[in-house]
């Protein structure tokens, strides 16, 4: 009896020895990785952040009624931090809407106000439609202080609503507004969309493209590698912005086929979308051929072909799990580079065209009037730089993390 | 050796031949064609006249036909003439392309002089605060859009110091020789030369970086430390003509990039280059023009790349090309 228990004394022995070493999974290996490169955090919180708002902009357009695209003349370059009274259209639909959600509510001011002994009430209309009342009501309280006084003394549920409202007839602009006296805050929001928008749409399509002719390429060899190759080399050795501005030139209406692909509206984000993603791809091709060619020579390729595996199953359990990691760090690179391209093109006038707000044609309006507001040209150039930098780290810490030369024990 | 170069010079020429198709091209399906300018400034123009232009310029042939017949053209020394300047393209286009050299190359210089060995710097003091600040602003080169940083440091130096001028070549009434011109043209190129340097930069540095530490990694590092040799002499003897070989892939590919880079340099501050024409030929249909600054720009970049191959053949004894 003894001798077992010794046996099983000294076994715990040796598993309480190891007891602080832990077998990790790949991925847990990735992530810890990951998380030691400080930058590639930031730029990862810098991205999501970016994102979120984004894909928040509607949001933030129904919570502050600042919308990007409506103009208001009287007051362009206004600096940061300005608060701008409503201009009359605004009143005016806000009064309507006001009028249209709560008619009862309008009535009863309508009623309370006509029948009322407290204050004089001569000067206001009562025979108007409902909506046409309180624009007028809020017309007087506008240049008549003591009317407003009095109406404030009243005590009556629904006029408070009314007056409160009309307290809320002015807009802030913590950045200004811009040469058509739109909020440059929700323009830099809605341009995130745009500009982060593509830059991932072409990444993603971009290394689509590569992987696809990358890997047939690595795969098959031959005729196929050395076509594919000369190709990305021809495409590589391209002066690209200037090809890249004759395409985004060229009139889509004399190509048979594209000119009825695109309604009018939107076709400049999807021509640049198309132009920056020919240009996108052959990085990862030619990424992902030298991979595969690499792991061909590998014996393990080697020994799944002798043991019969199929084609489908190597690519599968064997060139996939390998090639996906670089693909990945490519991909994040790429977001960086497309988002540049675009905000470079956009700037010359031949990307995205306004209205339509993105980071590089509010640049290209700001440059024209930047002595008199440096801050229009200054923030959407912020902007991509913080971007881009922040996917430039985060594809540098994937690039560490997933690399197994680098993986710290 | 003689023969690889005979190869990759066929094989660029056929290159350079599909490329030049390939832009003529895209080049015909931009909006308006010369013909439509000229009826559209004429109101008195009949249809017979105009069926004659057509003819007179050969504009309804196929695409091919035209392209050769450009190519022919371009053989024989005649580069057409530019719509918009009104003079020969060779002339216009001489002067414009020592501009950009000016300011590609010294802008290439200065970054490879500045950037390597600070590359070198980070990899040497590897994980620590200098090699952080040096990789940040790596990163920050790499990821700061040129125009934005163009517009930043003009608002910056010519308008709030006044120390350089905002834009332009040289001053108009200086005299065109002698000290006081290279100075000259110098204070107008600096502003340029900076938004341009920005990206090269990170892209040596961390190049620099990166080959070094994979060099430093090397066994025959090691054997020379091993052997004693003093640590500079390993470090500038040894492991920096190896890290040189894949820097010069980098700075030959850097040639396009700076190239395609001028184009918004010298837009923004206005600097008589090939790049700024480019631009303007393409937005002002000045087809010729834009033709001959394409097709020299790709000669360039695909002759770039061939030097490079061929320094990589001297520089490093265990490529050969057979």
């Amino acid at each position: 009896m003894t001798v077992p228990e010794i046996k099983n004394n000294s076994e715990s022995q040796a598993s309480n020895a190891f007891a602080d070493y832990q077998a990790k999974t790949m991925f847990q290996i990735v992530r810890s990785q990951f998380m030691e490169h400080r930058f590639a955090l930031i730029g990862g919180t810098i991205i999501l952040f970016f994102i979120l708002l984004a894909l928040l902009a509607p949001l933030i357009t129904n919570l502050t009624g600042l919308d990007p695209y409506s103009q208001n003349m009287f007051n362009r370059y206004k600096p940061p931090f300005t608060t701008l009274p409503f201009t009359s259209d605004m009143i005016e639909t806000d009064l309507k809407s006001f009028a249209q959600k709560y008619p009862a509510l309008t009535e009863d001011i309508k009623n309370f106000l006509k029948n009322n002994k407290q204050i004089d009430t001569s000067i206001v209309e009562f025979d108007l439609a409902q909506d046409e009342f309180l624009i007028a009501l809020h017309g007087l309280t506008k240049h008549n202080k003591i009317f407003t006084q009095s109406l404030e003394a009243l005590d009556h549920s629904g006029l408070r609503k009314f007056i409160k409202r009309t307290k809320t007839f002015h807009t802030f602009h913590i950045f200004g507004t811009d040469e058509l006296g739109r909020d440059v805050l929700i323009r830099l929001i809605y341009g995130a969309r745009v500009s982060i928008g593509v830059g991932m749409l072409v990444a993603v399509s971009g290394a689509l493209i590569g992987l696809l002719l990358g890997s047939l390429a690595g795969f098959y060899g031959g005729i196929v590698d050395n076509i594919l190759m000369r190709l990305t080399d021809s495409l590589m050795s391209l002066p690209l912005l200037p090809v890249m501005i004759v395409l985004c030139a060229v009139d889509m209406k004399k190509i048979p086929f594209m000119g009825r692909l695109f309604d009018p509206g939107s076709e400049s984000i999807f021509k640049l979308i198309l132009v920056l993603t020919v240009f996108s791809w052959m990085t990862v091709a030619r990424l992902v051929r030298g991979n595969i060619l690499s792991i061909k020579e590998k014996d393990f390729f080697h020994a799944a072909k002798a043991l019969g595996a199929k084609d489908f199953f190597i690519i599968r359990v064997h060139l996939v799990p390998n090639v996906i990691a670089p693909l990945l760090v490519a991909v994040t690179v790429n977001v960086g580079v497309s988002i540049l391209f675009e905000a470079a093109l956009s700037f010359l006038g031949l990307g995205i065209q306004p209205p339509i707000p993105s980071w590089g044609n509010m640049l290209l309006n700001a440059i024209e009037i930047v002595y008199q507001a440096p801050t229009l040209a200054i923030l959407p150039g912020l902007m991509i730089f913080f971007v881009v930098i922040s996917f430039n780290f985060l594809g540098d810490g994937l690039q560490d993390a997933v690399n197994p030369q680098a993986i710290r024990r | 050796m003689t023969h690889f170069i005979i190869r990759r010079l066929l094989q660029n020429i056929i290159v350079i031949f599909l490329l030049s198709f390939f832009c003529y091209g895209i080049l015909n399906l931009m909006p308006g064609d010369p013909l439509d300018i000229m009826i559209s400034s004429n109101p008195k123009i009949t249809s017979a006249d105009i069926a004659r232009l057509k003819a007179l310029y050969g504009v309804d042939r196929p695409l091919y036909r035209k392209y050769f017949s450009w190519l022919g053209d371009l053989l024989q020394g005649d580069l057409g003439y530019s719509r918009t300047y009104k003079v020969p393209v060779g002339q216009l286009i001489a002067p414009r392309l020592i501009n950009t050299f000016v300011l590609s190359f010294s802008a290439l210089t200065l970054a490879i002089l500045i950037a390597i060995p600070l590359g070198i710097l980070a990899a040497l003091k590897k994980g620590t605060k200098i090699d952080y600040i040096i990789n940040f602003f790596a990163f920050a080169g790499i990821s700061i859009p040129s125009f934005w940083l163009g517009i930043m440091l003009m608002i910056l130096f010519a308008v709030y110091l006044k120390w350089l001028p905002a834009g332009g070549t040289s001053t108009v009434e200086q005299a065109q020789h002698g000290l006081g011109f290279l100075l000259d043209r110098g204070k107008y190129l600096i502003l340029p030369m900076l938004s341009l340097m920005a990206q090269q930069m990170g892209v040596f540095a961390r190049y620099a970086r990166s080959t070094m530490l994979e060099v430093i990694e090397e066994d025959y590092i090691r054997t020379a430390r091993a052997k004693g040799l003093r640590y500079p002499k390993i470090i500038y003897v040894h492991a920096f003509k190896n890290a040189l070989i894949s820097l010069i892939t980098v700075i030959s590919i850097s040639f396009s990039y700076i190239f395609s880079g001028a184009i918004i340099t010298e837009t923004i501050f206005a600097y008589q280059g090939v790049g700024r024409l480019v631009y303007d030929s393409i937005m002002s249909n000045d087809f010729n023009v834009a033709m001959i600054s394409f097709s020299i720009t790709i000669v360039m970049v695909l002759a770039f790349n061939l030097v490079a191959d061929i320094l990589y053949a001297i520089v490093d004894p265990r490529i050969s090309y057979k």
